[in-house]
């Protein structure tokens, strides 16, 4: 069954028509990146399936019922949105912050109880932030920090967790340990993941299935191994690329050689030269 | 942590350096702050009282001269003092929190001049229904933020844009608060007492006027400590975290509304407070709001009322009003975050 469902959405900026009658259906378990050039609507769709934007026809469906209609509260005990570099308050300690993760599921006069807390330090432990407990997030390193923020999204006890562009701004070693700790949350918890991904590799690599966005509309989606080819690049990029199977792990890898335009012009010369 | 598991006898200072200590160390710095400021304020004046004498006038019922200023001059005025320091200092946090804005404080960004217009309007043309004006002073500042909001609004809350918008309102409504007091000045009295903010002559008639409003409006800052800590991490994540992030901000910025307008209503435009207590406390316990709102309320009371008493004492008989000195100080203080946030 569909745990997130957009029917027939239009999406807007500021009268701007970004999205126009999407269709998309996220399945209950498995991960999905969304991928497209910039200004292809990636993070508009995802904050619209985060209730962050109001669909300007349409509806998004979480669990079967219309988002937009469902008590706010409610949809965060299903839905965990990590949104692109959040912003802590100084003063935070990593411990604080996962605690604002059980704001779902307390009553406002609640405190925490000592299920609350079992699930706050199962969390920390889970993303490695043990010995970071009572560490101050603004002093973490980018890596340590987008960790504490997926510790937050995990104590909400979601079904589905979205993430937008959660790697960018991490060196190589802490974009691998939050792909790694993002999949081994979907394995071991079967926590559905939809995340915008700018690394066509890293999306390749974790994702059961890419959704490649071009002009606010869904040019392709499907597994890697079926998405993943020189067409889609050259129409959804504009870059000639270079394409094959990773035996490591059986998914495709890319490398951009040219610009697509370039690599006309080139052909174009090659050809008058011959012919000249 | 290791150190936890090592089973050493602690210092003081060490002790202290845990955050949970700290904070309620500072807490009830401020706590003992704040009493000390009311006997200082109900001890010194024109004719010093004795603590004993104090002590006394609120066992006994009063009868001698020093008895009467105390219980029918000088408490009052405290008290009023007090209420005014707390409403003021939680209408900047709280304002500071909604409006994503270090610098938003009821008097800066014009809140108090829309609970102080229509607060003059009511006394002006509507003397007799004069007990309503804290009510009239509220919906003036509901006003005064709607505006601001309308102005500022362009994808989201701009910070920069709120602090701009609230110079022009406050200096809008200002200019009508000034124009009702010449044309109605045989109406109004202490005009210039209204807008700098003093508490000269406040009695229990001002207490009675505004300690239902304070106490609703200080409850509510409470119970809404943890839904300003949420939106303290952002609309998107708030929203992720399942709160509602525009009722939150509406709601709360009506309870600043209410807490800035009854202070308007019995002290006049008295600035700066809700900007100096609110970052004092910040810059020792931080932004937690649970810690916040409490470290707030007694700052305020110590901040307002020993102000007060110094404006009283310095060049005696002669009162300087608490606006003047709060201005003194805040102004520099403003400035002094502007610089340290840009």
């Amino acid at each position: 069954m569909d745990i997130l469902e957009a029917k027939q959405i239009d999406l807007s900026y500021e009268e701007k028509l970004i999205v126009e009658s999407l269709d998309l259906s996220i399945k209950e378990g498995r991960i999905y990146s969304l991928l497209g050039p910039n200004g292809s609507g990636k993070s508009t769709i995802l904050k619209a399936l985060s209730r962050n934007l109001k669909t300007q026809k349409g509806t998004v469906y979480l669990d079967g019922s219309a988002i937009h209609k469902m008590n706010t509260k409610e949809v965060a005990k299903i839905m965990a949105v990590l949104s692109q570099s959040p912003q802590s308050p100084p003063y935070l300690t990593v411990k604080d912050l996962v605690e604002y993760g059980r704001f779902p599921h307390q009553r406002f006069w609640e405190r925490l109880s000592s299920e609350d807390k079992e699930i706050v330090s199962w969390a920390i432990e889970k993303t490695g932030l043990t010995s970071f407990t009572d560490r101050l997030v603004n002093t973490l390193s980018g890596g340590e920090r987008q960790r504490a923020w997926i510790a937050m999204a995990l104590v909400q006890k979601p079904s589905i967790l979205l993430l937008d562009e959660p790697t960018t701004f991490l060196d190589i070693a802490h974009q691998l340990e939050v792909m790694e700790l993002v999949t081994s949350i979907n394995k071991e918890y079967g926590i559905t993941i939809v995340m915008v991904l700018h690394d066509m590799n890293h999306a390749s690599r974790y994702s059961d299935e890419l959704i490649v966005l071009k002009d606010g509309k869904i040019f392709a989606q499907g597994s890697p191994i079926k998405v993943m080819n020189e067409h889609t690049l050259k129409s959804v990029f504009g870059v000639e690329a270079d394409i094959w199977i990773d035996k490591k792990h059986g998914k495709p890898v890319c490398i951009a050689q040219e610009l697509a335009h370039h690599a006309e012009l080139n052909d174009r010369k090659n050809k008058t030269l011959i012919g000249g | 942590m290791l150190s936890n598991t090592v089973t050493e006898k602690k210092s003081f200072w060490s002790n202290l350096r845990e955050r949970r200590t700290w904070r309620l160390f500072v807490i009830s710095s401020f706590i003992l702050l704040s009493i000390l400021s009311i006997f200082f304020s109900l001890s010194k004046g024109v004719m010093d009282i004795s603590w004993s004498t104090i002590w006394k006038t609120f066992l006994t019922s009063p009868t001698d001269a020093e008895q009467q200023v105390l219980w029918n001059i000088r408490l009052p005025r405290v008290i009023v003092g007090a209420l005014v320091g707390i409403n003021l200092a939680l209408a900047g946090a709280i304002l500071q929190g909604v409006m994503r804005n270090p610098l938003a404080d009821p008097g800066i960004i014009g809140i108090s001049a829309g609970a102080g217009l229509t607060g003059v309007i009511i006394l002006v043309l509507f003397p007799q229904y004069e007990n309503l004006v804290p009510i009239g002073a509220f919906l003036g500042a509901m006003f005064a933020a709607v505006m601001i909001y309308i102005l500022a609004w362009k994808r989201g809350i701009q910070p920069i844009r709120i602090i701009l918008a609230g110079v022009a309102v406050s200096a809008f409504l200002g200019s009508w608060i000034s124009a009702l007091m010449i044309f109605y000045s045989d109406r109004v009295h202490g005009a210039l007492m209204f807008m700098v903010g003093g508490l000269s002559a406040r009695s229990w008639n001002h207490v009675d006027m505004i300690i239902i409003y304070s106490l609703i409006g200080i409850a509510l800052a409470i119970i809404g400590t943890r839904w300003m800590n949420i939106l303290l991490l952002g609309d998107e994540t708030a929203r992720g975290l399942g709160l509602n992030v525009e009722r939150t901000r509406i709601l709360m910025t009506a309870v600043a509304s209410l807490l800035a307008a009854s202070a308007v209503s019995v002290v006049g435009l008295l600035g700066f407070v809700g900007l100096i207590v609110p970052h004092a406390a910040r810059l020792l316990i931080g932004n937690d709001y649970r810690f916040l709102v409490p470290a707030s309320c007694f700052l305020g009371i110590a901040v307002v009322t020993f102000s007060d008493t110094i404006g009283r004492l310095v060049f005696a008989p002669v009162e300087i009003p608490v606006g003047i000195i709060m201005g003194v100080v805040g102004a520099p203080f403003f400035l002094y975050l502007l610089r340290r946030e840009t």
